[in-house]
């Protein structure tokens, strides 16, 4: 029996756990790094006897609530989905706490936030190595607070709250999906991960469609999208491993780990398919319009999202696996480039006034090439090894052709953005003030430990055993579409760019502004609580103010109490009226008297 | 600190005299190393040219990309070009998918 | 009528009385005046006197020239963000400042409203989708940022005697400038009500020191304004 996984994993989460606790009295933050490096050692002791003998471990304790049908207890399961990946979210999370020390040294209230990015980190292992649907939930929800509370980091912005809100309110509707499907296997299954796994013959579509909207909210899919640029109104640091490189892949991850419940129903699969496709394609098309940087990377992330998607609907888990462990490395890379170069530009992220950086920051232009090399699937980078193989199987499958076009049109974009980023940022002359070079150790160390990493890390899945798609042959076109179709993107966008300089201003094309404003789905969701706002607004001046006020407030008092004052100030001397009064007194006296 | 291994060596007197506090490559007495990236010259309507470290670290970062995708693509060509040729059905005889002739009655 | 200068439609006389005001009051005190952050060390000053001069001049009706410069500023700035290069920029830059200096001597004012309205209205069908708006101006992405680190000034009367006395000079000079605000307050007041019109203030404007030795209405809410950055 195998003690030392299920031990170091559990140390992590110790060493996670205690750290936090840590900074609360030592306020040091090269202790915290350095403390996340040697977790980060740490669990790859478990990754390589996993890589070795091949053995999953299930860690449970003794059940925590015992009821007549169930028992509830904490499990972790550490298989190779898992321990392939707490190697990774720690690796990328580490880089980018040393890179925030450095980008949000000026921060009042670093330390606080860097226990936050430690919480995150912790939420996102529960969710990886939760071995029921009730784990699963909490660190699902952990990381959806999480990400609230950092987005919403500068909270005077307005723009940052309405981001934070937004993302935790689209987050909200996928969880509806996710609770749902809890409850239903709770009533009808299990809770537990391999208990569920047997019974998957049963398992209906209801639940599996409460699954993909958990994913398509978490992973923000087409549909409930738009929450993941907005989420760009936190700081650099927390997009990087937030938005693009751990958190948001939590949805694809959750498809992963329940797949095989998934896997035999067709209609399930077709859905995750279609909205994979759709995804990709829509969040390509819209990146290549964005002008604001940290827009632009993450719509790539959710284009990367949407091949993850396309391959769960085509069956092939692992390899959206793949795709989501070499895509967190050069993801993380973009971002902690694209923070670099707004730190120098003193916040300015619109790549129209950047350009001629490679003169002034060189070290990480040249990183930010090869983050987009590998994105683009260059080969023998990380992103080839994985986006290759999917182009591959997509086309190899015989499932969807529309699909295939799709993620074919996605990649294409995905070239051409990265290298209108490129263009952009990097060549030309200066378009906007430039400080003279940040490029000190404190930021560059992360960088270049992730660039190292997206240079090297597919060859090694390749390596060891982990991609475990089998080489077959295939014609020579469509071994080389995926190749043929990012030089076109690259080609495109580059005569593009040339073509704009020469062009005079034109009127926006509507194609364009649908996707510049991202198929117009703010216009939904601004307008509900527009409308609610504006009608509160109207029933309270108009009904309180006009009305209510009117003719119960104090106005409503003035008019009732004025003719009484009236009545009982008939002080006016005459001589009749006070008669009157008497007589009437006491007839009234007498006539009480006598009945 | 070069100095008494070149000196014991001797042929590298050369290479001393360059290290040495003073010398060309060595530590220059009286100029000011501050830390790094602190100092920076003034230039009218120009940019500051980079120190040293990132300029060498980044040419070297793409090199070594260069390198590996280079060095792999001559050993593992096929991973990019196909692993095996692909079967062309077009040019399979009769005999080897053993259709018997037309004319066999 | 249609007629522009470079320099826009604001004037800075006010501004520049503000400061001069402030100077002289503080060499009178013997102290140089510098704006405190609040529960910072004292900031740079550079943000002083920053007011918000258009939003101020929006509460009055806007002159055709005015709405015109505002056009012409608006449609080049969208230009520039359909044109990022610098070179193509100036030269569509150029086109349109020609056709803005056609009109420029129309005295028709019907036909000049005229010609603005059409104006907005290609204005409208041709701008950008997502102009480039400067990071620190209201809808860029770090306006208001750093607001949340900010304290009202306030905050250092609310100090303890041992917090101050580790600070003794600035606390000093403070001291002296509140001293001065007890000092010109009533006749600011009083000068605040001379201008006022009967009915109300058309302006959310504050009118500058008129006489020698004042100093401007509400001086102190810009001398004491926090800093952009915090430290």
């Amino acid at each position: 029996m195998n003690t030392i996984t299920p031990t170091m994993t559990l140390a992590v989460f110790l060493s996670l756990t205690l750290t936090i606790s840590k900074l609360f009295t030592n306020p040091n933050l090269n202790y915290t790094k350095n403390s996340l490096m040697t977790t980060f050692i740490m669990s790859l002791v478990p990754l390589t006897l996993l890589l070795n003998n091949e053995n999953e471990t299930t860690l449970s304790t003794s059940p925590i609530i015992n009821t007549t049908t169930m028992n509830i207890n904490i499990s972790f399961i550490l298989d190779t989905p898992s321990l392939t990946f707490i190697p990774i979210a720690l690796f990328v999370t580490w880089s980018i706490i040393e890179f925030s020390v450095w980008y949000m040294s000026t921060d009042p209230y670093i330390n606080k936030f860097i226990k936050y990015l430690f919480i995150f980190l912790i939420a996102m292992l529960t969710i990886i190595t939760a071995n029921n649907m009730y784990q699963l939930f909490i660190g699902w929800e952990g990381v959806g607070i999480m990400s609230f509370l950092l987005i919403g980091w500068w909270y005077a912005r307005s723009d940052a709250n309405t981001a934070a809100l937004q993302a935790i309110i689209y987050n909200r509707i996928g969880d509806i999906g996710l609770i749902m499907t809890t409850a239903w296997l709770l009533l009808l299954s299990s809770m537990n991960m391999q208990e569920l796994f047997t019974q998957h013959e049963t398992i209906s579509i209801i639940p599996l469609m409460g699954l993909i909207a958990a994913a398509t909210g978490k992973s923000a899919q087409f549909g409930l999208h738009p929450w993941l640029p907005a989420a760009m109104e936190g700081p650099t640091p927390v997009s990087a491993p937030l938005h693009s490189s751990t958190m948001v892949v939590a949805g694809i991850f959750l498809l992963i780990r329940l797949h095989p419940i998934m896997q035999n129903n067709e209609l399930a699969l077709t859905i995750c398919l279609i909205l994979g496709a759709t995804t990709t394609m829509f969040a390509a098309a819209a990146a290549t319009t964005q002008h604001d940087i940290k827009k632009i990377i993450a719509l790539s992330t959710t284009s990367q999202l949407g091949l993850m998607m396309t391959m769960i609907g085509l069956n092939q888990p692992t390899l959206a696996f793949l795709h989501m462990a070499t895509h967190s490395f050069f993801k993380a890379l973009l971002f902690l480039c694209s923070g670099s170069f707004i730190h120098n530009l003193e916040n300015e992220q619109d790549i129209r006034k950047m350009g001629n950086l490679n003169k002034t920051m060189p070290m990480t232009s040249s990183t930010i090439t090869i983050a987009s090399l590998t994105l683009m699937g260059m080969p023998f980078l990380s992103g080839f090894y994985s986006k290759d193989t999917i182009i591959e199987t997509i086309m190899n499958s015989h499932t969807n052709s529309w699909a295939l076009i799709m993620t074919l049109i996605a990649t294409m974009f995905s070239a051409t953005y990265s290298m209108r980023i490129i263009h952009l940022t990097l060549a030309g002359y200066p378009r906007t003030k430039q400080n003279p070079h940040q490029e000190t150790k404190a930021p560059t160390k992360p960088i270049l430990r992730l660039t190292l990493g997206s240079i090297f890390v597919g060859t090694i899945t390749k390596l060891s055993t982990l991609q475990t798609t089998t080489m077959h042959t295939m014609p020579k076109t469509i071994k080389l579409t995926a190749l043929i179709i990012t030089l076109t993107g690259i080609m495109l966008s580059t005569d593009l760019l040339f073509l704009t300089t020469k062009q005079p201003p034109q009127k926006p094309k509507t194609l364009n502004l649908f996707f510049n404003q991202l198929a117009f789905f703010n216009l939904l969701h601004r307008t509900i609580p527009m409308k609610t706002l504006k009608f509160s607004q109207q029933a309270s001046t108009e009904l309180i103010d006009l009305w209510t006020l009117e003719n119960y407030g104090p106005k409503g008092l003035s008019n009732t109490s004025i003719p009484l004052i009236h009545m009982t100030t008939q002080q006016k001397n005459l001589i009749k009226n006070y008669m009157t009064t008497f007589t009437m007194t006491i007839i009234i006296t007498l006539m009480l008297n006598y009945i | 600190m070069a100095g008494p291994l070149c000196r014991v060596t001797g042929g590298l007197s050369l290479v001393a005299r360059l290290v040495r506090a003073g010398g060309k490559l060595g530590a220059r007495p009286g100029v000011r190393r501050a830390s790094e990236g602190a100092h920076v010259d003034t230039h009218y309507r120009q940019f500051v040219p980079p120190p040293q470290y990132p300029v060498i670290v980044s040419e070297v970062v793409t090199g070594l990309m260069w390198f590996w995708i280079l060095w792999r693509f001559w050993h593992d060509s096929d991973e990019v070009l196909g692993h095996f040729p692909y079967p062309d059905p077009s040019t399979w005889t009769d005999e080897e998918l053993g259709i018997p002739p037309d004319d066999v009655e | 009528m249609m007629r522009r200068e470079k320099t826009g439609d604001e004037d800075f006389s006010d501004r520049v009385s503000l400061y001069t005001f402030l100077s002289l009051e503080a060499e009178r005190l013997g102290a140089p005046i510098s704006p405190c952050g609040a529960a910072s060390t004292a900031p740079p000053p550079s943000p002083v006197l920053k007011v918000e001069w258009g939003a101020a001049k929006m509460a009055t009706y806007l002159t055709h020239r005015q709405k015109v410069l505002r056009l012409y500023k608006r449609a080049q700035r969208h230009l520039e963000s359909w044109c990022i290069f610098r070179d193509k920029y100036r030269f569509y830059a150029c086109l349109l400042r020609a056709r803005f200096d056609e009109h420029k001597d129309e005295k028709d004012m019907i036909k000049a409203t005229k010609l603005l309205m059409a104006a907005e209205e290609e204005f409208w069908a041709s701008q950008h989708p997502q102009p480039y708006i400067f990071p620190d101006s209201p809808g860029g992405t770090s306006y208001e940022r750093y607001e949340c680190f900010k304290s009202p000034e306030w905050v250092l009367d609310m100090w303890h005697p041992s917090e101050k006395a580790m600070y003794p000079d600035y606390f000093a000079k403070r001291e002296q400038w509140k001293k001065l605000r007890l000092e010109s307050w009533d006749k600011e007041v009083q000068q605040l009500q001379e201008e006022t019109p009967a009915g109300g203030p058309t302006s959310e404007q504050l009118p500058p020191a008129r006489k020698e030795g004042l100093l401007p209405p509400l001086w102190w809410h810009y001398v004491t304004k926090p800093r952009n950055y915090p430290l």
